[in-house]
């Protein structure tokens, strides 16, 4: 299940949503969209702040999709099966 | 002098709490479980002033959920005990995300004061904290501390002291941007530190008068109308009023969101200079956490605390080691000085001082082990093992963390054992507790060498360092058919937080250090003590009374019996049977139990070790029979105190019968290969 926490998705971004945090970048900074996890692991994460439009920043990645996370200041490692079900979008930089 | 005010630690992991908490209670803590659950509890004693608090140390947690056990359980604390005041401790470095549990901490009603912690990182890193604008936003006391360089202390007891009477979220002051638009404008922001929406509001509201009309008592109808809206299972299991129409779906995420919100409103107002100089541990992680890097670094650190455990701790064991000599010698001519009977003076020098003595030797390389551990682990690395070693070890039904006991496993297993306590999964936990006996300890050393040197000659080294691979390969292999027979699949998903790196505390590490050796010195105490005189009643009491020969005694008698299921793997002979149970106190005794059994003096010489090879020759045991008598040694049953350890961990008597099973049973199924297969070729 996917639950949408970005309500008005219009067809430009429709192409970008399938975009997971396992796709993103060493180095680059992405907005949290949505999840699809089973809810205990959902629930922890916003605890831990990863909520709807938090900018995540990959600090380091492995090949098997393993990552090292910032979300809001603090550093998280997270297995291959929590990045590719953390949906995102890339980061206007301002 | 007023009654003692018990005060509860509260605060997410990493942020010091343990730090703080020690600082006021030092080392004079009672730690035992909380009631029911494996999850420790630390209360602690102290004088401020004309007050007595009574201190108590709450698991660490992100949040208040019902989802885990720490979390359920310090929730039912706050709420259920008669806790007078908390002490939110937050790392003031990562005030975003601590916060979030302030915000929950406040809405449960009880007094809160908020402990900044680490302000010197804080300052180090050029930022500020309005310390103005943070209390009145929240509506709590906040005193800035820092555990490690112990200061603000004596000002966070006194503002404890003086919160314990609970007002209204007092003295709020907040100017969100779309107050204006609420048509809750009323009293809420003024009494709530944390308002949401006004769908949520109008629901709350809605609740809180549905549990009143149907006469429903609660301590704090905001709160439990929140814990509703979210869904929270113990409270809608508990609830006999029936809110089904206002609670639709769960609210849970909508709440969440809010409160972040709130804190994004906070941390604008009151965090001045955020992200100012560059992070070290950042810097640091590009290699530690590094995609290439992470595992060769690991394994050079590693390798420096194996270096350091053995070098130093052997260094020092010498010392131990001389000492107990003096002590043995001092004993037995003291003991027939003062005319005391043969029964007790073998009782003391040959049981007692023997059996607790040579355990108490390893004593140096345990300390110098825990206090690397202690270094790692309180400098932040730990939680970056767990994550550089994740992927091979997932392959293993084993997270990354269970590597690390594993590893130090090689040292000494009753450590290893004890460092599986990290692991948050019981069953991740118990399948290390099981597999972590393989890794070969440095007390199965003794009987490699003496084997290898007699059977093996040039191959001597080769054999005993193959000793390590079976060992390894073993410990694989069996988590991995562990992980194939659990029916629960389901591998929790890899979710640790990397602390920032810091310098170890000594305090921090002195009274963990202090633990462990406590614990040790406790184990060769008791169980140690009691095993070592069972083992020599059984070597040195026969039927006939107290014998010289031990071939008349019980252990030779159980010996007997048991020497027809060894002969498989080639070791059919009573004495290597007793010599066997023998090791049970330490793997180390194997090597004198030969000695003593086949009557050979200073074993370790060339003399001593041609005249054991002579009479093994004599009963047909030959190389074949030596390297199956390793592995055996390698594989079974570590000693006592390895098990009384497995026993405390696994706080089960099934899975500590089910270890020792596992390993009796692999030891001989390899021996027993090893024999068979080996004389088909020889």
């Amino acid at each position: 299940m996917i639950i949408i926490l970005n309500n008005d998705v219009n067809e430009n971004e429709r192409q970008a949503y399938d975009m997971t945090l396992m796709d993103g970048q060493m180095g680059k900074s992405y907005l949290v969209k949505g999840m699809a996890l089973e809810k205990a692991t959902e629930i922890r994460l916003s605890a831990l702040g990863m909520t709807s439009g938090t900018a995540v920043l990959i600090m380091n990645k492995k090949n098997n999709g393993s990552m090292v996370i910032k979300v809001r200041g603090t550093r998280f490692a997270i297995g291959a099966k929590i990045a590719g079900a953390i949906t995102v979008e890339e980061r206007q930089e301002a | 002098m007023g009654a003692e005010l018990q005060v509860g630690f509260v605060g997410n992991p990493n942020c010091g709490k343990t730090t703080l908490f020690n600082a006021y209670t030092g080392a004079r803590l009672k730690v035992a479980n909380w009631p029911g659950v494996t999850v420790e509890k630390k209360e602690g004693a102290m004088k401020y002033h004309d007050t007595k608090f009574r201190l108590v140390d709450l698991p660490g947690i992100y949040s208040l959920t019902s989802y885990t056990m720490e979390e359920k359980l310090t929730r039912q604390y706050i709420l259920e005990s008669d806790v007078d005041v908390i002490i939110d401790v937050a790392d003031a470095s990562a005030l975003e995300r601590n916060l979030y549990l302030t915000l929950q901490l406040i809405e449960l009603g009880k007094p809160v004061v908020l402990a900044l912690n680490m302000m010197d990182i804080v300052e180090e890193r050029g930022m500020e904290i309005d310390m103005h604008r943070l209390p009145e936003m929240l509506g709590i006391p906040v005193i800035p501390v820092s555990a490690r360089k112990r200061t603000g202390l004596d000002i966070l007891m006194h503002a404890v002291a003086h919160h314990k009477e609970k007002r209204k979220d007092s003295n709020l002051e907040h100017h969100h941007p779309d107050q204006e638009k609420s048509h809750h404008r009323h009293e809420h922001h003024d009494e709530y530190t944390v308002v949401y929406s006004d769908e949520i509001e109008d629901k709350i509201d809605a609740i809180i008068l549905r549990l009143r009309s149907n006469n429903m008592e609660v301590a704090n109808y905001r709160w439990y109308a929140i814990k509703l809206l979210e869904m929270d299972e113990e409270i809608m299991a508990e609830c006999k009023v029936d809110v089904s129409d206002l609670v639709d779906r769960s609210y849970e995420t909508d709440i969440i969101n809010q409160k972040y919100d709130f804190i994004e409103e906070i941390v604008e107002e009151c965090l001045v200079n955020k992200n100012k100089k560059a992070q070290a541990t950042d810097k640091a992680d590009r290699w530690l956490t590094g995609k290439y890097t992470g595992i060769p670094c690991f394994l050079l650190i590693m390798a420096a605390v194996f270096f350091l455990t053995f070098t130093i701790g052997d260094w020092l064991a010498g010392g131990f080691e001389a000492a107990l000599d003096v002590i043995t010698g001092a004993a037995s001519s003291g003991l027939a000085a003062i005319g005391a009977g043969e029964v007790l003076q073998s009782l003391i020098v040959d049981g007692i001082i023997s059996g607790v003595g040579g355990v108490l030797t390893f004593l140096p390389n345990i300390f110098i082990l825990f206090l690397a551990l202690a270094f790692l682990e309180d400098s932040g690395y730990m939680a970056r093992v767990a994550y550089v070693m994740d992927s091979l070890m997932s392959k293993l039904g084993l997270s990354g963390r269970a590597f690390i006991p594993m590893i130090l496993g090689f040292g000494c297993s009753v450590p290893a054992v004890m460092a599986s306590r990290a692991l948050e999964d019981p069953r991740d936990r118990r399948r290390t507790v099981l597999v972590t006996p393989f890794m070969s300890c440095s007390a199965r050393l003794p009987i490699y060498v003496l084997f290898s040197d007699m059977f093996f000659g040039k191959w001597a080294m080769a054999a005993a360092f193959s000793m390590y691979l079976i060992g390894m390969v073993a410990a694989i292999l069996i988590a991995f058919v562990l992980n194939k027979t659990d029916k629960k699949k389901e591998m929790n998903p890899l979710l640790i937080e990397l602390p920032e790196y810091k310098t170890p505390n000594a305090r921090t590490i002195a009274i963990y250090v202090w633990d462990k050796v406590k614990d040790y010195l406790s184990k060769a105490g008791t169980t140690i003590f009691v095993a070592s005189i069972i083992i020599w009643f059984l070597l040195s009491f026969g039927t006939s009374g107290m014998v010289d020969d031990m071939s008349e005694s019980f252990g030779a008698a159980i010996g007997h019996v048991i020497a027809p299921i060894l002969a498989p793997a080639g070791l059919g002979m009573w004495q290597i049977a007793v010599a066997l149970i023998s090791g049970l106190a330490a793997k180390e005794v194997v090597v004198s139990s030969f000695a003593v059994l086949f009557g050979i003096a200073n074993i370790n010489s060339a003399e001593g070790m041609m005249g054991l090879m002579s009479t093994l020759g004599e009963y047909g045991f030959g190389a074949l029979n030596a390297y199956s008598l390793m592995v055996f040694c390698l594989l079974y049953v570590p000693c006592v105190a390895t098990l009384a350890v497995v026993h405390r961990e696994m706080k089960s008597w099934k899975w500590t019968g089910v270890s020792v099973l596992l390993q009796l049973g692999t030891a001989w199924l390899a021996a027993t290969l090893i024999f068979q297969i080996g004389s088909l070729f020889l």
